[in-house]
């Protein structure tokens, strides 16, 4: 996928979170689609690729809120690389492998995200963090994730195909 | 190690130190944004403006599509009857609506006179699950500045945290960092009023001590105390009561007045009048 068509998505991404998907709810989180955006190009693309877009997707995700830019940043360009390294071992045509990656993900990125805010100072109780954001976005974005990935991965795929053609 | 990968580690270390500081140096609090952090932002509220309005359309939409039901099959009569219903739904959606633009006006002009008031449009949230954070379309231009609180007929939502030229980000009451000085309306019990993460219908009462008289159901208000709310705003009501694992203090959970998932239209106060 070109650069230009990432940042378009990522943009789309981002403008989507930050009106709409706050309709769409569930147990009061809304999915992470940059997150799920830099899992899906993590897996297909390697740790490189990965961490990059993990960084400049967050930083722009950060830039957007307007403060503690760089949260977003480290955290995803992490999940990113580490993701990334499973490039070449995960099975990407199970729907379960992608979907506990996507919840695993999800929890390492919020984890550091938990972390680094406590090194800034900002102190919230670990069981509301736990069970009002954690689990239930693992979850939510578990689901995104396998319900994104397929059609980006065929479309990659048969992309791929037809330039070897 | 091999001397290449060191240096790559030292730069990863040195890359997520300074991005650490600039974290530090960006949080919330700073209020006022760089002149370059503004005008994007600016920009971008445009954007987001249209995209939420859109989002309250296909909400209306799909309200109106399950109303009139899935079936291809039913009568024509039955049809024109959902059809009606349909459009009855979106008439009260206008009445709803009309209703509560009429309550921003009355409560403009009950409290006109005690405040300066500006009506604001909810046009983005925080795009993050972790902080309660909206932007409004009102700006540095509308006379709108950082610590300024922000309400609606129903009670308190939050404060200005940051401004642009056109645009301003208030933290909600619910956020885990917002902290709101108040007092339970009866016993005249003072604690802080505190939101807890990813829960628009519960706040918490805090450091209330263990011998204040609080009881259920009591009314909260703001206490005025701390300079940023005026005193006297209804935040919520109590509905439970639990002491601290210390035996020193205890917490009461607050049901909120405000329905902070369908925040449209909310009023900034911009400065109270004096002898108001």
């Amino acid at each position: 996928m070109s650069r230009f068509s990432l940042l378009f998505l990522v943009g789309i991404a981002l403008i989507l979170q930050s009106t709409v998907l706050h309709f769409v709810q569930v147990a009061g989180v809304k999915p992470d689609l940059i997150l799920v955006l830099v899992v899906i190009h993590a897996i297909l693309n390697g740790p490189r690729k990965g961490a990059f877009l993990g960084f400049m997707a967050g930083l722009l995700q950060d830039l957007l809120t307007g403060y503690f830019v760089g949260l977003n940043a480290i955290s995803k360009a992490l999940i990113g690389g580490l993701v990334g390294l499973g490039q070449y071992n995960i099975y990407k045509d199970n729907v379960l492998i992608i979907g506990v990656i996507g919840f695993g993900a999800t929890l390492g990125a919020e984890a550091i995200n938990y972390f680094l805010l406590l090194v800034l100072g900002v102190e919230i109780a670990l069981r509301e963090v736990l069970l009002r954001l954690l689990i239930p976005l693992g979850f939510y974005n578990a689901a995104v994730t396998v319900l994104v990935f397929r059609p980006y991965y065929h479309h990659i795929s048969n992309k791929n195909m037809l330039r070897h053609l | 190690m091999p001397r290449t990968r060191l240096i790559k580690v030292i730069v990863a270390a040195v890359l997520v130190f300074a991005t650490i500081g600039v974290m530090h140096l960006t949080a919330p609090e700073r209020g006022n944004i760089t002149r370059t952090e503004g005008t994007a932002r600016d920009v971008l509220s445009y954007v987001q403006a249209g995209a939420t309005t859109a989002g309250e359309q296909i909400t209306r939409g799909l309200k109106l599509l399950f109303s009139w039901g899935n079936s291809d099959k039913i009568a024509r009569l039955e049809k024109q009857i959902r059809q009606l219903r349909g459009q009855i739904t979106v008439l009260k959606e206008y009445k709803l609506e009309n209703e509560h633009l009429r309550r921003l006006l009355d409560y403009q002009s009950t409290f006109g006179q005690q405040w300066e008031t500006e009506v604001a449009q909810v046009i983005a949230r925080d795009p993050g699950n972790w902080f309660d954070v909206i932007r409004l379309n009102k700006g540095k231009a509308d006379g709108v500045r950082a610590n300024m609180p922000v309400v609606v007929p129903a009670g308190l939502v939050g404060c200005v945290i940051q401004v642009s030229e056109h645009s301003c980000d208030v933290r909600l009451i619910t956020d885990p960092l917002s902290g709101v000085g108040a007092l339970a309306q009866q016993s005249r019990t003072p604690g802080v009023v505190k939101g807890v993460l990813n829960s628009p219908h519960r706040l918490k009462l805090v450091y209330i001590s263990k011998d204040d008289p609080i009881a259920k159901f009591e009314q909260v208000v703001t206490s005025g105390l701390g300079s940023i709310f005026p005193k006297g705003i209804p935040i919520g009501k109590i509905v439970n009561i639990r002491e601290e694992p210390s035996g020193l203090t205890k917490t009461a959970e607050i049901e909120p007045y405000v329905d902070f998932n369908n925040l449209e239209e909310v009023i900034i106060i911009v400065s109270s009048r004096p002898g108001g």
